[in-house]
């Protein structure tokens, strides 16, 4: 590794391209395009934002492809924000390979300052961290799944890929705040191991079982409104659905958040002044 | 109670005012420098006999309603003013410091009037969370950009001679994209917890926040790539803050589709 990363007497065009590849000149290019490309987004919301709310009801690799990859603005959106991801991913990648090469050198050096590998190491951990965030977001993109289903008293949902059976006892529309509507109820879960157990649903709460996010929502044939004003319907205008949600990325991106507080500290405390 | 937190509240705008004044029509430095100094603690002092009345007397402490979020910036401001004045030479970012304390204090009790009580982020610990890490971090980049806009406009004569760019205008950068990212992780289990049901969503909210997050990631690493103009990260700092302006008060009211 030493030899891939130490290429800065190397005037070669592999050890020109890594340098450009591992360099803050990219990351900060990258960066402030991701952040245009985000900030296109927010227009492009206005116009295609049903698009939008399919791509959140789907594992977005399956929404991706489920129609043609050029077909409409936001997939052709996506596609670049990929791109720019990607790119990012391997920039963040070679400039950890960078990191680490110099803090072995540093730990091999004798007379070294041990604040200073401290504070290199501080930045390896800031960037492995990244990764994982990143790696997360890429596996939420490309498995589990989503499921948004009809229920109704007496109903049984579940079975493959959900590993249990929901029966639902009770469920109901209620009018939350400012007319908003939302759903409750009552199931039964069954794993499959004849230990029955009730879970109560409530609005607004997430509750996690054997490792699936379960939720309940209010469906309704309703308009976007921009602007914050929502359309009320009545209680009668909605029928109760529950949404299954697998994210195995969700681990990832706990870890990587985790290892990410652990390097801003590290960095705090041996960064030296002026810098970051 | 109500009356001593509308007088405090009303306070708070004549505090910032006076703030403001003293940094454009004062003309003796230490004069102005005092002046300043004392009406800020003055003003830290209001905010927090406000946070105690809450605590002791109101019914969603730290937060009474959702435009309390400007109370936590309005702090976070005048505290990072207090603690950067002496690195400044010029008074024009006090002064512009202080014209943003005015108006988050005066949207503060429009707000109140709007919505007496908060309705949603107390049910949640996180999101309440999310409100407070995310207005401090907005006040941070503001002050940022504060020292940012006199340092374009009349480079050179913003920090005193033992001062450092990094003190004033780079640190608050740094502090602030701190405390975006614990904003980042308090939204995170908000939208966890509550019905969104993942830590993101493809939504206008969610989607300025990557902008936020990530233009000020580059941003601190800008001013280390050689050959980049001087003027970059100033100019940075000033687009930034006004991006989220823009965002927060104007964009998420008319375009925010829900």
């Amino acid at each position: 590794m030493m030899g891939i990363t130490n290429v800065s007497g190397n005037n070669g065009f592999i050890a020109k391209a890594w340098r450009a590849l591992a360099s803050m000149r990219l990351f900060c290019i990258l960066a402030f395009l991701i952040a245009f490309w985000f900030s296109a987004a927010l227009l492009l919301y206005l116009k295609y934002f049903a698009l939008f709310k399919e791509i959140d009801r789907n594992v977005l690799i399956d929404w991706l492809f489920s129609k043609s990859l050029f077909g409409d603005p936001v997939r052709i959106w996506l596609l670049g924000l990929i791109a720019l991801i990607a790119l990012l991913g391997l920039n963040l990648a070679a400039c950890m390979l960078d990191d680490f090469a110099m803090l072995l050198r540093l730990l091999k050096r004798k007379n070294g300052s041990s604040r200073f590998a401290l504070s290199k190491l501080s930045i390896l951990v800031v960037h492995l961290s990244y990764i994982i965030i990143l790696s997360g977001h890429l596996t939420t993109a490309v498995s589990g799944y989503r499921l948004t289903l009809d229920i109704a008293p007496g109903k049984t949902i579940g079975g493959a890929p959900v590993p249990f059976t929901m029966r639902c006892d009770k469920a109901e529309i209620i009018v939350g705040m400012r007319g908003r509507l939302m759903a409750t109820g009552v199931m039964t879960m069954n794993p499959g191991r004849d230990n029955e157990e009730k879970i109560v649903l409530k609005p607004g709460k997430s509750i996690w079982y054997n490792g699936v996010m379960i939720d309940m929502e209010a469906k309704t044939k309703r308009k976007a409104s921009p602007g914050g004003a929502i359309i009320k319907f009545a209680p009668a205008d909605a029928t109760p659905a529950v949404r299954l949600t697998k994210n195995y990325g969700l681990y990832l991106d706990a870890v990587g958040g985790i290892i990410f507080f652990i390097g801003i500290i590290m960095r705090m405390m041996f960064r030296k002044e002026q810098s970051i | 109670m109500e009356f001593i937190v509308t007088a405090a509240l009303w306070s708070r705008i004549a505090l910032s005012a006076a703030a403001f004044f003293s940094a454009v029509f004062i003309r003796g430095e230490s004069a102005a420098r005092s002046a300043i100094r004392a009406l800020l603690l003055f003003f830290v002092a209001v905010n927090a006999i406000i946070l105690a009345l809450y605590f002791a007397y109101g019914p969603n402490f730290p937060l009474n309603h959702k435009y309390d979020g400007f109370f936590f910036g309005t702090f976070t401001l005048s505290l990072i003013v207090l603690l950067y004045m002496k690195s400044l030479k010029s008074r024009a970012p006090l002064a512009i410091a202080a014209s943003i304390l005015l108006v988050f204090s005066a949207a503060g009790i429009y707000g109140a009037k709007v919505e007496a009580v908060m309705r949603l982020t107390n049910m949640i610990p996180a999101a309440l969370l999310f409100v407070i890490f995310r207005d401090v971090s907005l006040m941070f980049f503001a002050f940022s950009a504060a020292v940012s806009a006199v340092e374009l406009f009349r480079p050179g004569k913003t920090f005193t001679p033992t001062g450092r760019m990094s003190d004033a205008m780079y640190s608050p950068v740094l502090w602030g994209f701190i405390a975006f990212c614990f904003c980042q992780l308090f939204g995170s289990l908000w939208a966890l917890s509550s019905s969104y049901g993942d830590v993101w969503l493809w939504k206008q909210s969610f989607l300025f926040s990557a902008v936020v997050w990530i233009y000020y990631g580059g941003m601190l690493h800008a001013r280390y790539i050689p050959k980049w103009p001087e003027k970059l990260f100033p100019a940075l700092a000033v687009f930034g803050f006004f991006m989220q302006i823009f965002y927060l008060y104007y964009y998420s009211a008319y375009f925010e589709i829900r």
